[in-house]
Protein backbone atom coordinates (compact mmCIF):
# COMPACT_ATOMS: atom_id res chain seq x y z
CA UNK A 1 0.00 0.00 0.00
CA UNK A 2 1.40 3.45 -0.90
CA UNK A 3 1.40 5.72 2.12
CA UNK A 4 0.13 9.05 0.84
CA UNK A 5 -0.97 10.35 4.19
CA UNK A 6 -0.25 13.97 4.98
CA UNK A 7 2.31 14.80 7.61
CA UNK A 8 1.37 15.38 11.20
CA UNK A 9 0.31 18.99 11.86
CA UNK A 10 2.87 21.08 13.69
CA UNK A 11 2.98 24.52 15.24
CA UNK A 12 4.91 27.39 13.78
CA UNK A 13 7.90 27.72 16.13
CA UNK A 14 6.82 30.20 18.81
CA UNK A 15 9.58 32.75 18.29
CA UNK A 16 9.09 32.68 14.54
CA UNK A 17 5.34 33.02 14.92
CA UNK A 18 5.68 36.04 17.19
CA UNK A 19 8.20 37.72 14.92
CA UNK A 20 6.17 37.08 11.80
CA UNK A 21 3.01 38.32 13.46
CA UNK A 22 4.72 41.56 14.45
CA UNK A 23 6.15 42.06 10.99
CA UNK A 24 2.84 41.30 9.33
CA UNK A 25 1.01 43.84 11.45
CA UNK A 26 3.67 46.42 10.69
CA UNK A 27 3.27 45.76 6.97
CA UNK A 28 -0.47 46.23 6.75
CA UNK A 29 -2.24 49.54 6.74
CA UNK A 30 -5.86 49.80 7.86
CA UNK A 31 -8.43 51.14 5.45
CA UNK A 32 -8.40 54.84 5.03
CA UNK A 33 -9.82 55.31 1.59
CA UNK A 34 -6.42 55.30 -0.03
CA UNK A 35 -6.70 52.12 -2.00
CA UNK A 36 -8.86 53.25 -4.87
CA UNK A 37 -7.26 55.51 -7.43
CA UNK A 38 -9.55 58.49 -7.64
CA UNK A 39 -11.06 59.35 -10.98
CA UNK A 40 -9.13 56.55 -12.56
CA UNK A 41 -11.79 53.92 -12.32
CA UNK A 42 -14.82 56.00 -11.33
CA UNK A 43 -14.33 59.35 -13.01
CA UNK A 44 -16.81 62.18 -12.72
CA UNK A 45 -18.36 63.66 -15.89
CA UNK A 46 -15.56 66.15 -16.53
CA UNK A 47 -12.87 63.67 -15.72
CA UNK A 48 -14.66 61.14 -17.88
CA UNK A 49 -14.49 63.50 -20.87
CA UNK A 50 -10.79 64.09 -20.28
CA UNK A 51 -10.16 60.41 -19.76
CA UNK A 52 -12.04 59.54 -22.93
CA UNK A 53 -10.16 62.14 -24.93
CA UNK A 54 -6.85 60.86 -23.56
CA UNK A 55 -7.81 57.30 -24.31
CA UNK A 56 -8.75 58.17 -27.88
CA UNK A 57 -5.49 60.03 -28.30
CA UNK A 58 -3.65 57.06 -26.89
CA UNK A 59 -5.37 54.72 -29.32
CA UNK A 60 -4.58 56.98 -32.25
CA UNK A 61 -0.97 57.35 -31.20
CA UNK A 62 -0.65 53.65 -30.59
CA UNK A 63 -1.93 53.00 -34.11
CA UNK A 64 0.67 55.34 -35.50
CA UNK A 65 3.33 53.49 -33.59
CA UNK A 66 2.09 50.08 -34.54
CA UNK A 67 1.85 51.01 -38.20
CA UNK A 68 5.44 52.09 -38.05
CA UNK A 69 6.48 48.60 -36.93
CA UNK A 70 7.05 49.49 -33.29
CA UNK A 71 9.16 52.53 -34.04
CA UNK A 72 8.01 56.11 -33.81
CA UNK A 73 8.65 57.70 -37.14
CA UNK A 74 6.65 60.89 -37.03
CA UNK A 75 8.10 63.72 -34.93
CA UNK A 76 4.55 64.93 -34.33
CA UNK A 77 3.62 61.59 -32.76
CA UNK A 78 6.77 61.68 -30.63
CA UNK A 79 6.00 65.16 -29.40
CA UNK A 80 2.39 64.34 -28.65
CA UNK A 81 3.30 61.27 -26.65
CA UNK A 82 5.93 63.17 -24.69
CA UNK A 83 3.39 65.88 -23.90
CA UNK A 84 0.96 63.25 -22.65
CA UNK A 85 3.63 61.67 -20.48
CA UNK A 86 4.59 65.00 -18.95
CA UNK A 87 0.93 65.76 -18.23
CA UNK A 88 0.29 62.33 -16.74
CA UNK A 89 3.26 62.73 -14.40
CA UNK A 90 2.05 66.09 -13.12
CA UNK A 91 0.04 65.91 -9.92
CA UNK A 92 -3.32 67.73 -10.28
CA UNK A 93 -3.89 70.53 -7.77
CA UNK A 94 -5.37 69.34 -4.51
CA UNK A 95 -4.39 65.73 -5.13
CA UNK A 96 -1.76 63.58 -3.50
CA UNK A 97 0.68 61.63 -5.61
CA UNK A 98 1.18 58.07 -4.47
CA UNK A 99 3.93 55.93 -5.95
CA UNK A 100 4.96 52.47 -4.90
CA UNK A 101 7.81 50.59 -6.54
CA UNK A 102 10.40 47.93 -5.95
CA UNK A 103 13.96 49.09 -6.40
CA UNK A 104 16.58 46.55 -7.38
CA UNK A 105 20.17 47.17 -8.20
CA UNK A 106 23.66 45.85 -8.11
CA UNK A 107 23.38 45.66 -4.34
CA UNK A 108 21.09 42.71 -5.14
CA UNK A 109 18.75 43.66 -2.35
CA UNK A 110 15.20 44.52 -3.28
CA UNK A 111 13.86 47.58 -1.55
CA UNK A 112 10.40 48.97 -1.24
CA UNK A 113 10.01 52.53 -2.36
CA UNK A 114 6.86 54.44 -1.58
CA UNK A 115 6.08 58.12 -1.87
CA UNK A 116 3.14 60.31 -0.94
CA UNK A 117 3.45 63.92 -2.03
CA UNK A 118 1.19 66.92 -2.27
CA UNK A 119 0.95 68.53 -5.68
CA UNK A 120 3.28 71.37 -4.76
CA UNK A 121 5.61 69.02 -2.84
CA UNK A 122 5.05 71.13 0.26
CA UNK A 123 4.48 67.93 2.20
CA UNK A 124 5.97 64.58 1.38
CA UNK A 125 6.52 61.24 2.99
CA UNK A 126 8.91 58.66 1.58
CA UNK A 127 9.78 55.09 2.40
CA UNK A 128 13.11 54.47 0.76
CA UNK A 129 16.21 52.43 1.48
CA UNK A 130 14.53 51.02 4.57
CA UNK A 131 13.81 54.48 6.00
CA UNK A 132 10.49 56.17 6.56
CA UNK A 133 10.78 59.95 6.60
CA UNK A 134 8.70 63.04 5.94
CA UNK A 135 9.02 66.75 5.35
CA UNK A 136 6.17 69.19 6.01
CA UNK A 137 7.66 72.49 4.94
CA UNK A 138 9.28 73.33 8.24
CA UNK A 139 10.36 70.07 9.83
CA UNK A 140 12.03 66.90 8.74
CA UNK A 141 10.95 63.74 10.57
CA UNK A 142 12.45 60.28 10.49
CA UNK A 143 10.98 57.11 11.98
CA UNK A 144 13.20 54.52 13.65
CA UNK A 145 11.21 51.28 13.74
CA UNK A 146 13.64 49.52 16.07
CA UNK A 147 13.30 52.23 18.70
CA UNK A 148 9.72 53.07 17.72
CA UNK A 149 10.75 56.71 17.76
CA UNK A 150 10.08 59.64 15.45
CA UNK A 151 12.89 62.16 15.42
CA UNK A 152 11.84 65.65 14.35
CA UNK A 153 14.29 68.35 13.26
CA UNK A 154 13.53 71.89 12.07
CA UNK A 155 14.32 72.11 8.38
CA UNK A 156 12.78 74.50 5.92
CA UNK A 157 14.79 73.24 2.98
CA UNK A 158 12.85 70.72 0.91
CA UNK A 159 14.68 67.53 -0.03
CA UNK A 160 15.99 67.46 -3.57
CA UNK A 161 13.11 66.14 -5.61
CA UNK A 162 15.02 63.55 -7.63
CA UNK A 163 16.21 61.98 -4.39
CA UNK A 164 12.68 61.37 -3.18
CA UNK A 165 10.66 61.07 -6.38
CA UNK A 166 11.97 58.75 -9.04
CA UNK A 167 9.19 59.60 -11.46
CA UNK A 168 9.85 63.31 -11.36
CA UNK A 169 13.20 62.63 -12.94
CA UNK A 170 11.39 61.04 -15.83
CA UNK A 171 9.07 64.02 -16.20
CA UNK A 172 11.95 66.47 -16.12
CA UNK A 173 13.75 64.46 -18.74
CA UNK A 174 10.68 64.54 -20.96
CA UNK A 175 10.24 68.26 -20.45
CA UNK A 176 13.90 68.94 -21.10
CA UNK A 177 13.53 67.81 -24.69
CA UNK A 178 16.23 65.20 -24.23
CA UNK A 179 13.95 62.18 -24.32
CA UNK A 180 12.81 60.20 -27.31
CA UNK A 181 10.36 57.35 -27.78
CA UNK A 182 12.29 54.42 -29.16
CA UNK A 183 9.57 51.87 -29.69
CA UNK A 184 6.46 50.23 -28.34
CA UNK A 185 6.86 47.07 -26.33
CA UNK A 186 5.16 45.08 -23.60
CA UNK A 187 6.06 45.15 -19.92
CA UNK A 188 4.40 42.51 -17.78
CA UNK A 189 1.55 42.22 -20.26
CA UNK A 190 1.05 46.00 -20.43
CA UNK A 191 1.62 47.86 -23.69
CA UNK A 192 4.39 50.37 -23.13
CA UNK A 193 6.45 53.06 -24.76
CA UNK A 194 10.17 52.72 -24.32
CA UNK A 195 11.92 56.03 -23.75
CA UNK A 196 15.57 56.89 -23.62
CA UNK A 197 17.63 60.03 -23.22
CA UNK A 198 18.99 61.54 -26.40
CA UNK A 199 21.89 62.99 -24.46
CA UNK A 200 23.31 62.61 -21.00
CA UNK A 201 21.00 64.56 -18.80
CA UNK A 202 21.65 66.32 -15.53
CA UNK A 203 18.53 64.60 -14.28
CA UNK A 204 18.97 61.09 -15.52
CA UNK A 205 22.34 59.46 -16.10
CA UNK A 206 23.18 58.31 -19.59
CA UNK A 207 21.91 54.93 -20.64
CA UNK A 208 18.69 55.25 -18.70
CA UNK A 209 15.65 53.62 -20.22
CA UNK A 210 12.11 54.15 -19.04
CA UNK A 211 8.85 52.46 -19.87
CA UNK A 212 5.45 54.09 -19.53
CA UNK A 213 2.02 52.66 -20.15
CA UNK A 214 0.54 53.51 -23.55
CA UNK A 215 -2.86 53.76 -21.86
CA UNK A 216 -2.38 56.24 -19.03
CA UNK A 217 1.29 57.19 -19.57
CA UNK A 218 2.18 56.27 -16.01
CA UNK A 219 5.63 54.80 -15.40
CA UNK A 220 6.09 51.04 -15.39
CA UNK A 221 9.86 50.73 -15.13
CA UNK A 222 12.77 53.14 -14.93
CA UNK A 223 16.04 51.38 -15.57
CA UNK A 224 19.24 53.23 -14.71
CA UNK A 225 22.39 51.74 -16.12
CA UNK A 226 24.99 54.17 -14.82
CA UNK A 227 26.08 54.85 -11.27
CA UNK A 228 25.92 51.19 -10.37
CA UNK A 229 22.55 50.68 -11.99
CA UNK A 230 19.10 50.37 -10.50
CA UNK A 231 15.72 49.27 -11.73
CA UNK A 232 12.57 50.84 -10.35
CA UNK A 233 9.59 48.63 -11.05
CA UNK A 234 6.33 50.41 -10.38
CA UNK A 235 3.48 48.70 -8.62
CA UNK A 236 1.36 51.80 -8.19
CA UNK A 237 1.22 55.28 -9.60
CA UNK A 238 -1.94 57.11 -8.67
CA UNK A 239 -3.42 60.36 -7.48
CA UNK A 240 -5.40 60.40 -4.26
CA UNK A 241 -7.88 63.07 -3.22
CA UNK A 242 -6.77 65.42 -0.47
CA UNK A 243 -9.04 63.97 2.19
CA UNK A 244 -8.00 64.10 5.81
CA UNK A 245 -7.44 60.35 5.76
CA UNK A 246 -5.14 60.63 2.76
CA UNK A 247 -3.35 63.67 4.17
CA UNK A 248 -2.62 61.55 7.23
CA UNK A 249 -0.51 59.35 4.96
CA UNK A 250 1.94 62.25 4.79
CA UNK A 251 2.39 62.30 8.55
CA UNK A 252 4.74 59.96 10.37
CA UNK A 253 2.96 60.69 13.65
CA UNK A 254 -0.36 59.65 12.13
CA UNK A 255 1.13 56.49 10.67
CA UNK A 256 3.02 55.51 13.82
CA UNK A 257 0.72 56.79 16.56
CA UNK A 258 2.39 54.73 19.27
CA UNK A 259 5.87 56.04 18.46
CA UNK A 260 7.78 58.25 20.87
CA UNK A 261 8.71 61.74 19.68
CA UNK A 262 12.27 63.00 19.95
CA UNK A 263 13.57 66.44 19.05
CA UNK B 1 -10.10 26.76 19.21
CA UNK B 2 -12.37 29.75 19.16
CA UNK B 3 -14.34 30.33 22.35
CA UNK B 4 -18.07 30.81 22.28
CA UNK B 5 -17.75 34.46 23.19
CA UNK B 6 -14.85 35.13 20.87
CA UNK B 7 -15.60 37.49 18.00
CA UNK B 8 -16.22 35.87 14.64
CA UNK B 9 -13.60 36.23 11.92
CA UNK B 10 -15.89 38.61 10.07
CA UNK B 11 -16.05 40.94 13.07
CA UNK B 12 -12.29 40.83 13.53
CA UNK B 13 -11.78 41.49 9.83
CA UNK B 14 -14.00 44.57 10.00
CA UNK B 15 -12.25 45.79 13.13
CA UNK B 16 -8.93 45.38 11.33
CA UNK B 17 -10.24 47.38 8.41
CA UNK B 18 -11.32 50.08 10.81
CA UNK B 19 -7.78 50.45 12.05
CA UNK B 20 -7.46 47.80 14.76
CA UNK B 21 -4.26 45.99 13.78
CA UNK B 22 -4.54 43.73 16.81
CA UNK B 23 -7.75 42.33 15.36
CA UNK B 24 -5.80 41.19 12.32
CA UNK B 25 -3.23 39.78 14.70
CA UNK B 26 -5.97 37.72 16.33
CA UNK B 27 -6.96 36.36 12.93
CA UNK B 28 -3.33 35.45 12.33
CA UNK B 29 -3.18 33.71 15.72
CA UNK B 30 -6.38 31.86 14.97
CA UNK B 31 -5.62 30.57 11.48
CA UNK B 32 -1.89 30.71 10.85
CA UNK B 33 -1.26 27.18 12.14
CA UNK B 34 -3.86 25.70 9.81
CA UNK B 35 -2.56 27.63 6.82
CA UNK B 36 1.02 26.79 7.77
CA UNK B 37 0.33 23.06 7.76
CA UNK B 38 -1.61 23.31 4.51
CA UNK B 39 1.29 25.18 2.90
CA UNK B 40 3.72 22.57 4.16
CA UNK B 41 1.65 19.71 2.80
CA UNK B 42 1.62 21.38 -0.61
CA UNK B 43 5.36 22.14 -0.67
CA UNK B 44 7.12 19.68 1.66
CA UNK B 45 9.21 22.55 2.99
CA UNK B 46 8.61 23.92 6.49
CA UNK B 47 10.66 27.04 5.89
CA UNK B 48 8.81 27.83 2.68
CA UNK B 49 5.54 27.14 4.49
CA UNK B 50 6.44 29.84 7.02
CA UNK B 51 7.03 32.34 4.23
CA UNK B 52 3.88 31.33 2.43
CA UNK B 53 1.84 31.68 5.61
CA UNK B 54 3.02 35.25 6.04
CA UNK B 55 2.30 35.95 2.40
CA UNK B 56 -1.20 34.42 2.62
CA UNK B 57 -2.15 36.91 5.31
CA UNK B 58 -0.48 39.82 3.56
CA UNK B 59 -2.09 38.89 0.25
CA UNK B 60 -5.40 38.35 2.04
CA UNK B 61 -5.13 41.86 3.39
CA UNK B 62 -4.25 43.25 -0.02
CA UNK B 63 -7.33 41.56 -1.48
CA UNK B 64 -9.56 42.44 1.47
CA UNK B 65 -12.28 43.84 -0.76
CA UNK B 66 -12.74 40.35 -2.21
CA UNK B 67 -12.94 38.48 1.09
CA UNK B 68 -15.69 35.89 1.52
CA UNK B 69 -16.97 34.64 4.85
CA UNK B 70 -18.70 31.34 5.46
CA UNK B 71 -20.84 31.51 8.58
CA UNK B 72 -18.66 34.39 9.66
CA UNK B 73 -15.45 32.42 9.09
CA UNK B 74 -12.64 33.45 6.75
CA UNK B 75 -10.62 30.24 6.74
CA UNK B 76 -11.98 28.73 3.49
CA UNK B 77 -11.17 31.94 1.66
CA UNK B 78 -7.66 31.98 3.16
CA UNK B 79 -7.20 28.43 1.88
CA UNK B 80 -8.04 29.82 -1.55
CA UNK B 81 -5.46 32.59 -1.21
CA UNK B 82 -2.92 29.99 -0.11
CA UNK B 83 -3.74 27.69 -3.02
CA UNK B 84 -3.23 30.51 -5.51
CA UNK B 85 0.04 31.56 -3.91
CA UNK B 86 1.36 28.02 -3.96
CA UNK B 87 0.27 27.53 -7.56
CA UNK B 88 1.82 30.78 -8.75
CA UNK B 89 4.78 31.03 -6.45
CA UNK B 90 7.43 30.71 -9.11
CA UNK B 91 5.82 33.34 -11.29
CA UNK B 92 5.37 35.73 -8.39
CA UNK B 93 8.63 34.97 -6.62
CA UNK B 94 10.26 38.20 -7.63
CA UNK B 95 7.30 40.29 -6.49
CA UNK B 96 7.13 38.49 -3.19
CA UNK B 97 10.82 38.70 -2.39
CA UNK B 98 10.41 42.30 -1.32
CA UNK B 99 7.44 41.49 0.85
CA UNK B 100 9.29 38.63 2.47
CA UNK B 101 12.19 40.88 3.24
CA UNK B 102 9.78 42.72 5.50
CA UNK B 103 7.87 39.73 6.81
CA UNK B 104 10.49 37.07 7.44
CA UNK B 105 12.51 37.06 10.65
CA UNK B 106 16.27 37.08 10.56
CA UNK B 107 17.79 33.73 9.71
CA UNK B 108 18.89 33.12 13.29
CA UNK B 109 15.29 33.29 14.44
CA UNK B 110 14.37 30.33 12.28
CA UNK B 111 16.28 27.97 14.51
CA UNK B 112 13.73 25.57 15.93
CA UNK B 113 16.11 22.96 17.22
CA UNK B 114 13.75 21.00 19.45
CA UNK B 115 11.98 19.09 16.72
CA UNK B 116 14.35 19.74 13.87
CA UNK B 117 14.91 16.06 13.12
CA UNK B 118 11.18 15.34 13.14
CA UNK B 119 10.64 18.17 10.74
CA UNK B 120 13.31 16.94 8.40
CA UNK B 121 11.63 13.54 8.43
CA UNK B 122 8.30 15.24 7.67
CA UNK B 123 9.85 16.91 4.67
CA UNK B 124 11.19 13.67 3.26
CA UNK B 125 7.88 11.88 3.76
CA UNK B 126 5.84 14.73 2.33
CA UNK B 127 8.12 15.04 -0.68
CA UNK B 128 7.50 11.37 -1.49
CA UNK B 129 3.75 11.95 -1.19
CA UNK B 130 3.84 14.99 -3.43
CA UNK B 131 5.95 13.20 -6.02
CA UNK B 132 3.25 10.55 -6.11
CA UNK B 133 0.37 13.01 -6.30
CA UNK B 134 1.96 14.95 -9.14
CA UNK B 135 0.74 12.24 -11.45
CA UNK B 136 -2.68 13.83 -11.05
CA UNK B 137 -3.78 17.07 -12.71
CA UNK B 138 -3.18 20.15 -10.54
CA UNK B 139 -6.90 20.80 -10.07
CA UNK B 140 -7.35 17.34 -8.56
CA UNK B 141 -4.36 17.79 -6.29
CA UNK B 142 -5.94 20.99 -4.96
CA UNK B 143 -9.22 19.26 -4.16
CA UNK B 144 -7.48 16.31 -2.49
CA UNK B 145 -5.28 18.55 -0.38
CA UNK B 146 -8.21 20.64 0.78
CA UNK B 147 -10.88 17.99 1.27
CA UNK B 148 -8.74 15.10 2.50
CA UNK B 149 -5.65 16.52 4.16
CA UNK B 150 -7.22 19.74 5.48
CA UNK B 151 -10.65 18.16 5.96
CA UNK B 152 -12.61 20.99 4.39
CA UNK B 153 -16.22 20.35 3.48
CA UNK B 154 -17.16 20.36 -0.20
CA UNK B 155 -18.74 23.77 0.32
CA UNK B 156 -15.65 25.26 1.95
CA UNK B 157 -13.39 23.77 -0.71
CA UNK B 158 -15.66 25.28 -3.36
CA UNK B 159 -15.19 28.71 -1.79
CA UNK B 160 -11.44 28.18 -1.54
CA UNK B 161 -11.11 27.20 -5.18
CA UNK B 162 -13.82 29.45 -6.60
CA UNK B 163 -15.61 26.56 -8.27
CA UNK B 164 -19.08 25.01 -7.84
CA UNK B 165 -19.62 22.42 -5.13
CA UNK B 166 -20.51 19.84 -7.78
CA UNK B 167 -17.14 20.36 -9.43
CA UNK B 168 -15.36 19.77 -6.12
CA UNK B 169 -17.31 16.55 -5.69
CA UNK B 170 -16.60 15.31 -9.20
CA UNK B 171 -12.90 16.24 -9.09
CA UNK B 172 -12.46 14.43 -5.81
CA UNK B 173 -14.22 11.39 -7.16
CA UNK B 174 -12.10 11.40 -10.32
CA UNK B 175 -8.94 11.92 -8.29
CA UNK B 176 -9.72 8.86 -6.19
CA UNK B 177 -10.53 6.85 -9.28
CA UNK B 178 -7.32 7.87 -11.01
CA UNK B 179 -5.22 7.15 -7.94
CA UNK B 180 -6.84 3.76 -7.57
CA UNK B 181 -6.17 3.05 -11.22
CA UNK B 182 -2.54 4.13 -10.92
CA UNK B 183 -2.14 1.96 -7.86
CA UNK B 184 -3.87 -0.98 -9.49
CA UNK B 185 -1.40 -0.80 -12.36
CA UNK B 186 1.50 -0.70 -9.93
CA UNK B 187 -0.01 -3.39 -7.72
CA UNK B 188 -0.46 -1.16 -4.65
CA UNK B 189 -3.26 0.52 -2.74
CA UNK B 190 -3.24 4.14 -1.65
CA UNK B 191 -3.75 5.59 1.81
CA UNK B 192 -4.12 9.35 1.53
CA UNK B 193 -5.54 9.98 4.95
CA UNK B 194 -4.21 12.39 7.52
CA UNK B 195 -2.70 10.76 10.60
CA UNK B 196 -5.67 11.84 12.69
CA UNK B 197 -8.46 10.71 10.42
CA UNK B 198 -8.59 7.96 7.82
CA UNK B 199 -11.05 9.46 5.39
CA UNK B 200 -9.75 8.84 1.92
CA UNK B 201 -12.33 6.28 1.03
CA UNK B 202 -15.03 8.04 3.00
CA UNK B 203 -16.27 11.37 1.84
CA UNK B 204 -15.81 14.97 2.56
CA UNK B 205 -18.96 16.61 3.75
Amino acid sequence: MSDLRASKARDIPARVQAERRARLLAAIRPDDGTRRPVARWFPGPRALMITTACALSAVALSLVLLLSAGRVAAPEAQAAILRHIAAALTTPPGMILHERAIVSGNAAELRLYELWAQADMQRIRVIKSGRDFSWDGSTFASYDAAANTITVKPNSQPPARPTVDYAVTLRELVESGKARIDRTTTIGGVAAYELSATATSAVLPGGTTAYVSTTDYHPLIIDYRDNGGATITYQKYEYLPGTSANLALLSLAAQHPAAKLAH
Amino acid sequence: LVGLNAPADEQLWQRARDGDRDAFGLLFDRHSRTIYNYCFRRTADWSLAEDLTSLVFLEGWRRRDEVQFIDGGVLPWLFGVATNLIRNRRRTARRHRAALARLAPAEAERDFADDLLDRLADQEQMQRVLDHLRRLPRAMQDVLALCVWSELSYGDAAIALGIPVGTVRSRLSRARTQLAELERRSGHETDLSTPASATIHGGAR
